[in-house]
């Protein structure tokens, strides 16, 4: 098991690029939405 | 955020009816990615990927703060600097709790459910102010209070009380 310091996202930091499934199946990278404004909104059913 | 799966986020979206694309983290790498314990977190991204701001916990459009913030930002381009909050960066702790998180996630997945608790309760140890791991294992275990009709938090905030 390695341990390392974590990253914090600051404001100013580019956002880290990620790849998801969404619920219809597709595959979605947070960079498709380059070129416009993003919310990002973690939440959760609990 | 649920490493049960998109199935119990998929009651949730059709009672709301959302329009914004919703995809699912079983495995919390956006919790390692951005450092992140708990939910509900905003970042507000502009066109070039650069994170103009972010609210960790709370983040709740419900809210007339949060509802105002998301409006003037997909109006204008300026975020009133007094908004922005700073936080110390996660130590080591956080790497190690989500290795936890992920060693449980890997058992679960392969039908061991005590031992996958074991792990994320090693993983709470090491954070306790880490809800997105401590709440894997109420849901694991008590997945009337989450997934029968509406989440009881009344019964969470006594979980919390009793540090359980």
């Amino acid at each position: 098991m390695t341990v390392s310091a974590a990253p914090v996202v600051k404001v100013g930091d580019e956002a880290p690029d990620f790849e998801l499934r969404a619920l219809d199946g597709r595959q979605v990278r947070l960079s498709h939405y380059r070129g416009k404004k993003t919310v990002l909104f973690m939440w959760a059913s609990w | 955020m649920d490493a049960q799966g998109p199935d119990k986020a998929l009651p949730f979206l059709r009672r709301a009816n959302c329009e914004f694309t919703t995809v699912v983290d079983e495995e919390n790498l956006l919790g390692q990615l951005y450092g992140v314990k708990a939910i509900p977190n905003g970042y507000l991204i502009d066109e070039a990927g650069v994170v103009r701001y972010k609210k960790l916990s709370g983040f709740d459009i419900r809210r007339a703060e949060t509802a105002s913030i998301v409006e003037s930002w997909a109006r204008a381009t300026a975020i009133d600097e007094s908004l922005l909050e700073t936080e110390a960066a996660p130590g080591a702790e956080h790497s190690e709790a989500n290795a936890h998180f992920r060693a449980g996630l890997n058992l679960y997945r392969d039908g061991n459910v005590e031992e996958a608790v074991a792990q994320w309760r090693r993983g709470v140890d090491l954070e306790p102010d880490n809800y997105i791991i401590r709440k894997q294992i109420w849901a694991v275990q008590n997945p009337d209070r989450f997934y029968s009709g509406d989440v009881d938090f009344a019964w969470q905030k006594k979980q919390m009380a009793q540090g359980l």
